[in-house]
């Protein structure tokens, strides 16, 4: 269960008030696959990544499964978002040095050795990136670096997916597979949560919120 | 591989071997003439010219030919030469008795220095090829 | 996959800005060690000058040539050779303040002889002698005989080997140690040899001595000062006294300008280490704070993967150990290479005395140098890290 209580995130520039994100509360249950739908400048990307664990909110709390991540420490909240959150982010970030696999590997192994390498190739096989393991972030397309991200954040099976703008920049065929993907993911067991402003995420919603509407 | 890759050791190696010429023809020479004779380090000043010229255009070969297993082959060739280069002054050739003398204050010196710095170079320009050619099988 | 192999692929994955700061790393590491054995060097040469001199007073012939000369033996290794007569030493003896006394002669070898270029010979009374002796006794056991030798350190000729002088073999019987001063070029023989030598040489027509037999010259007297006398006294003494015969030199007046010179060089030493140094961490910090700025969103997909603050300053602290330790030894082993074999034109081009560390303070300078440039990388880096993860995760993904 993930809840959100009178959230809201304020910038101070040159001595005015800017509200990234106005006052918000809601909550969402388990394994479901949840869109937050609005326009540019909404607040949308800020209340994604304040559920995420990576950005404080100004006012109000979050939970996700019970635990404030806010109320953590540095360390804990590190390996809290290791174990319990795989975040997509926006773009085609990559640890550039590593291959795709080392990449989608990378997750599993900061905290202790894992054998993870069987897991990581049969995740990349399901997203069609079989021949690619050996690659280099700089050798491919941004669908299928989005599709790397994916697989990097769901290789800890962790109980969350938060994901930012995921079918940006893909062609129809690309945005429908990794909308069915998602979708799998969540009647897996997984609380998907995609942030998006683009309508086809709407047929794969179990629940949508509209920011303008909170507003 | 790109080009640099593959011959950033064997740019270095032309370089080395160029400024190992040019040095024994001007500031690191051996001994003069000495009453008109020339004394033993003259003939290993002599050898060690010799010898770069040999470096120079080996090397200059190495980097014009395109086939790697020329390239391999010429650096491995650098290694013995590079040693034979450090043996020339008071090993195979004598030089000089008095260490204040030129041929043993700069020559000598020069020469070892240079030639270890090649002889390092050429291992790893081996070393650097061989892994090149693992990576495209 | 592992933290390890990141850390590895870190390196290995960005050639350019790993070479530039592996470099800067050299440079400091080769700066600090150079800038320590050279000092060092200049000191144990300093050390081992006035040792060797070995006395407070050194009697030489009357006449301005002499002292120069003298020293030229002592700092350049130029052979000399000047006489005087041998009755000089009863008189000089008899001086107030006069403890004991040593004489020693000197003769310049011929050219066309054994070597490329002259050699210093110089004979001393093995028995009584109490400059030369004690430090040869240090190096070789036992007394060299007629027509023998002992060779200084700088003679590429070994024990058992002859060299002829003025048409004499003289057998080889040790080799000194180095004292990196001019003596190193130098062959020792007892009295009778040189005596024998001087003989010889008159034969040829090269000859300082002129019609006097060896038996009745002297090169120079050294004279050890009693304790509670002044030693500028005792010299003045002996320059009013015998003021047309011989020139009295006091050891220390003879180091002092090599003492100020050696100060001016250490100046230029440690001011050329600063500036290298300090143009190394500038540019070092430089590379380290773009390359790190560069990194920001790579390491905010780091911490939303679960790699804490610490962690991932952990991680760019061990890269950059890496990269300064690869650096460091580089510049550690080229600084001995040049500094060994480039000793002998080091110490013809400074005209100072030149003595390297032994073996022991080389290695612990070596570990001084590669301590230092080894954390000198990671803390520049690491401050960089932490300035850089400062900024909120979700605000770094979004640039």
């Amino acid at each position: 269960m993930i809840k959100v209580n009178n959230v809201s995130k304020k910038y101070t520039l040159k001595n005015r008030e800017i509200f990234a994100l106005k006052e918000t509360s809601f909550s969402i249950e388990d394994n479901k696959l949840t869109v937050i739908y609005g326009k540019s400048g909404s607040g949308k990307t800020t209340l994604l990544n304040i559920m995420a664990g990576l950005l404080p909110p100004s006012n109000g709390s979050v939970s996700l499964d019970g635990v404030d991540p806010y109320l953590l420490g540095d360390k804990e909240l590190s390996l809290f978002r290791n174990k319990n959150i795989g975040y997509i982010p926006q773009g085609t970030s990559s640890v550039s040095s590593l291959t795709v696999l080392e990449n989608v590997m990378l997750p599993a192994i900061i905290y202790e050795p894992n054998d993870i390498k069987e897991k990581a190739v049969s995740l990349l096989k399901d997203l069609g990136l079989e021949n690619l393991m050996d690659s280099y972030p700089a050798e491919l397309s941004g669908g299928e670096l989005r599709r790397v991200s994916i697989a990097r954040a769901i290789i800890n099976s962790p109980k969350m997916i938060f994901a930012d703008e995921p079918t940006n920049d893909l062609d129809k065929e690309n945005t429908e597979f990794v909308l069915k993907l998602l979708k799998e993911k969540s009647r897996e067991g997984m609380s998907v949560v995609i942030v998006s402003h683009d309508e086809a995420a709407m047929k794969y919603a179990d629940d949508v919120i509209r920011m303008g509407s909170i507003q | 591989m790109n080009y640099f890759k593959k011959n950033a050791a064997g740019i270095a190696e032309l370089l080395i071997s160029i400024i190992l010429v040019v040095g024994v023809f001007t500031l690191f020479k051996a001994c003069g003439l000495h009453e008109g004779k020339a004394m033993a380090c003259h003939w290993a000043e002599n050898t060690v010219k010799a010898l770069g010229i040999v470096f120079i255009f080996l090397s200059a070969i190495r980097l014009i030919l395109k086939e790697d297993g020329v390239k391999k082959g010429i650096a491995l060739a650098f290694v013995p030469l590079s040693v034979l280069t450090f043996l020339i002054p008071g090993k195979i050739i004598s030089l000089c008795m008095m260490d204040t003398m030129r041929c043993q204050t700069s020559f000598k010196p020069f020469v070892i220095v240079l030639s270890v710095i090649l002889a390092l170079i050429s291992l790893a320009d081996v070393v650097i090829l061989s892994l090149g050619k693992k990576d495209k099988n | 996959m592992s933290v390890k192999k990141l850390i590895i692929k870190n390196i290995i994955k960005r050639p350019v800005k790993t070479t530039l700061l592996s470099s800067m790393a050299l440079l400091m590491a080769f700066a600090i060690l150079a800038g320590a054995n050279l000092s060092k060097s200049l000191i144990r040469g300093l050390n081992s000058m006035e040792a060797r001199l070995g006395a407070d007073i050194i009697v030489i012939p009357e006449g301005a040539q002499s002292e120069e000369e003298l020293k030229n033996i002592y700092f350049k290794g130029t052979p000399e050779n000047f006489y005087m007569d041998k009755s000089i030493v009863s008189d000089l003896a008899s001086i107030e303040g006069v403890e004991d006394y040593s004489i020693q002669y000197f003769l310049a070898s011929s050219v066309s002889d054994c070597c490329s270029a002259p050699v210093q010979i110089v004979g001393f009374d093995p028995e009584n002698d109490f400059v030369v002796a004690p430090w040869i006794k240090d190096n070789f056991k036992g007394q060299p005989g007629k027509d023998e030798i002992i060779a200084g350190s700088s003679l590429s000729v070994q024990t058992g080997e002859s060299l002829k002088i003025y048409g004499i073999d003289c057998l080889v019987v040790g080799k000194l140690g180095s004292t990196g001063t001019g003596l190193d070029t130098a062959v020792y023989a007892n009295e009778e040899t040189i005596k024998h030598l001087i003989e010889a040489s008159k034969e040829v027509g090269l000859s300082m001595v002129g019609e006097k037999s060896p038996d009745e010259t002297v090169s120079a007297v050294y004279i050890k000062v009693k304790k509670g006398y002044d030693i500028s006294v005792v010299s003045s003494t002996i320059n009013i006294n015998f003021k047309d015969r011989v020139e009295a030199v006091r050891t220390k007046s003879m180091i002092s300008d090599t003492v100020k010179r050696l100060d001016d060089v250490s100046k230029i030493i440690y001011a050329l280490v600063t500036g290298i140094w300090v143009f190394s961490i500038i540019i070092m910090g430089l590379v380290f704070s773009v390359s790190i700025g560069e990194r920001k969103s790579e390491f905010a997909l780091l911490r939303a993967m679960g790699f804490s603050k610490i962690k991932i300053v952990s991680l760019i602290f061990t890269e950059s150990m890496i990269i300064c330790l690869i650096g460091s030894v580089l510049g550690i082993v080229l600084s001995l290479v040049i500094i060994i074999s480039f000793g002998n034109m080091i110490e013809g081009y400074l005209g100072l005395p030149f003595l390297l560390p032994n073996f022991l303070n080389t290695v612990l300078y070596s570990f001084f140098a590669l301590f230092i440039t080894v954390l000198t990388g990671p803390i520049t880096a690491s401050i960089s890290t932490m300035g850089v993860c400062r900024e909120d995760i979700g605000n770094a993904l979004r640039r």
